[in-house]
């Protein structure tokens, strides 16, 4: 059953009640305290941070919104476009009060927006990097068919579009002149060559053949799902944990939680078992250097080795190991 | 096929909320997993539905004016009025979201698998307040909705539009008519609408019954429910349309079989929306 817009809503604001793994994320808000949501025709997303990183979650409004988007980000993995980021469909990801479960969609959101671009960058640059940008996407019979300057980021050195839902590839490869042309009259509009400093260095995600779908890189390894499932390569494709998980999480801090049919765990960069796969959530706070685990109608946290720092007990009950 | 029309600026549509404001409403119910009054229930119900249909509305470009909102409530004696600001009959949805409602740090309780139950406030938008006073003029409002509902279908600027839909949420006492009587107006309000089909009046039954059983677009067998005003309450609803009848069985499992009743027990107004896909599937791209 479908999940209500008021049901996204609340689970941005308390994602540990209602998504089930991106419990840390936090979503930016209006001046209300509500989540700043942003709507398609069949996608309502919000902007979150999850672990330092900016993100779009969209949720699909409709059944047919899915599985539209469904192709076009299988078809996305094998484009290998610099310019367009990776996407990921998390199945299940939010449940609402009633039980409903429901797909979201994840995508990094690097950058500066489109407007805050002309404020860093010479007008010639922008209009170069356009340029760029629309033989990148027809090269790889990308069309968008909604640009627009809130579907555009700026990461200092190239535009990357966002928002792929209602994308087609193969399509008319002239299909994005308006939206490109849109821009570029925007871009006239807001004039002033004033440029400060900026830099926030996107990392695309690498062009790695052979596989299902290929994740960004993070401290040197990338997550790729093939048909076996999950695992992670180095930057010359090379395996270095083989694929094998039902789920795998990006690495930070050289721990990475993931998920087998017997439940999820944490592996290190090298693929040793840090906390064994037999937990219902494992909720990994690298910046604490500590895991959340549920097993059963019990939590517990472990430390960054794997060491149980406290009892399994209700939540909220931690009991300190000796 | 009826009730296809996509909603669009050019063929705008109309959602008419009825809310049971009577002495009843005060008593103890479930809702959301907590005791609370059926009036902050229905008060609840309200507002996460304009919430809904608000944001479903919403673009980059702000919110579309794809429909009118009128919100009555019934109660006192043969009292039915707006709850909109100055009382006023209805509002586009531009001018609904143009209003500053009161945000209210509502607490949600979750039952988590341990067992426990985890507490957040989380910030909720209120524009309707809880009410309950006097009797139930349910067929006083029905009349006051029929004749709205006419002279907004007859405007030519109406005439190709998705017809309005009207949502009633009550505990189904009416005080004012017998059963009869409230079955011919809610007949008249069904055979309205515009060359898109019929309006459709949606029942929004709420229980004060202890468990949290929950029900939704009901075929006739399921409405078995042991409560009174069950039986009466799905006469009165309309029966929904062919067109949305694979969204309805998507929602209810592939073994529900057509007829479904536009009538919930214990379900919020937001999901039946969601349901019918208003403000996505229903509305084009423009």
């Amino acid at each position: 059953m479908a999940v209500s817009v008021h049901s996204f809503t609340r689970a941005l604001t308390a994602p540990d009640l209602w998504l089930r793994r991106l419990h840390g994320i936090t979503v930016e808000v209006t001046d209300t305290g509500l989540p700043a949501l942003h709507r398609t025709t069949e996608f309502v997303d919000a902007v979150v941070h999850y672990r330092g990183e900016r993100y779009l979650l969209a949720m699909p409004l409709s059944r047919e919104g899915m599985f539209h988007a469904e192709h076009t980000l299988s078809a996305l993995d094998r484009l290998k476009c610099p310019s367009l980021t990776s996407v990921r469909i998390l199945r299940g990801e939010l449940t609402d009060e009633e039980g409903n479960r429901q797909d979201l969609i994840l995508q990094p959101c690097p950058g500066c927006s489109f407007e805050e671009a002309a404020t860093h960058a010479l007008k010639a640059e922008l209009q170069k990097a356009l340029d760029t940008l629309q033989e990148e996407l027809q090269r790889a019979g990308f069309v968008h068919r909604n640009l627009k300057p809130s579907n555009i980021r700026w990461d200092g050195h190239r535009f990357i579009p966002i928002r792929y839902q209602d994308a087609v590839i193969g399509g008319d490869p002239s299909g994005d002149r308006k939206g490109f042309d849109l821009l570029r009259a925007r871009l006239d509009e807001l004039g002033g060559d004033f440029v400060s400093d900026f830099d926030a260095p996107y990392n695309p995600a690498p062009d790695l053949k052979g596989h299902l779908w290929v994740g960004h890189t993070f401290e040197g390894l990338t997550c790729v799902r093939d048909k076996e499932g999950y695992g992670y390569v180095d930057d010359r494709n090379q395996p270095v944990i083989p694929s094998q998980y039902l789920w795998a999480d990006d690495f930070a801090e050289g721990r990475a939680v993931v998920e087998r049919t017997t439940g999820m765990g944490v592996i290190d960069r090298e693929g040793r078992c840090i906390l064994p796969m037999m937990y219902d959530i494992v909720d990994y706070h690298p910046e604490e250097s500590i895991f959340e685990v549920r097993r059963g109608d019990l939590w517990a946290e472990f430390d960054y080795t794997g060491q149980p720092l406290t009892e399994f007990a209700p939540r909220g009950q931690k009991t300190l190991n000796e | 096929m009826s009730h296809t029309q996509s909603i669009t600026r050019q063929h705008r549509t109309a959602f008419l909320i009825l809310i049971d404001g009577s002495g009843s409403m005060a008593e103890k119910t479930r809702y959301r997993g907590k005791e609370t009054t059926k009036a902050e229930a229905v008060a609840s119900i309200t507002n996460d539905l304009l919430f809904e249909l608000i944001e479903r509305a919403r673009r980059d470009d702000g919110v579309r004016d794809y429909y009118d909102i009128a919100v009555w409530s019934y109660s006192g004696d043969d009292e039915v009025r707006s709850l909109l600001p100055d009382e006023r009959e209805s509002m586009s949805v531009c001018e609904l979201s143009h209003l500053k409602p009161e945000i209210r740090r509502e607490v949600f309780e979750q039952h988590l698998p341990d067992g426990e139950i985890a507490l957040r406030e989380i910030p909720t938008p209120v524009w309707i307040h809880a009410e309950a006073q006097g009797k139930t003029p349910m067929c006083e409002a029905l009349r006051t909705a029929r004749d709205f509902l006419r002279s907004w279908c007859m405007s030519e600027a109406h005439a190709d539009s998705f017809p309005p839909v009207v949502f009633n949420i009550t505990d189904g006492e009416a005080t004012d008519a017998r059963d009869e009587e409230l079955e011919a107006v809610s007949n008249q309000i069904k055979r309205l609408g515009t060359r898109d089909g019929n309006v459709l009046l949606i029942n929004i039954h709420l229980g004060s019954r202890e468990d949290s059983e929950r029900l939704f677009f009901p075929t006739e067998d399921e409405t078995r429910y042991p409560e009174h005003y069950a039986s009466i309450l799905y006469a009165c609803s309309s029966t929904m349309p062919a067109s949305f009848d694979e969204a309805i069985r998507e929602a209810k499992g592939i073994g529900a079989m057509p007829p479904f009743r536009g009538m919930s027990y214990n379900a919020s107004a937001a999901q039946l929306v969601t349901m019918l896909n208003i403000g996505s599937i229903s509305v084009k791209r423009e």
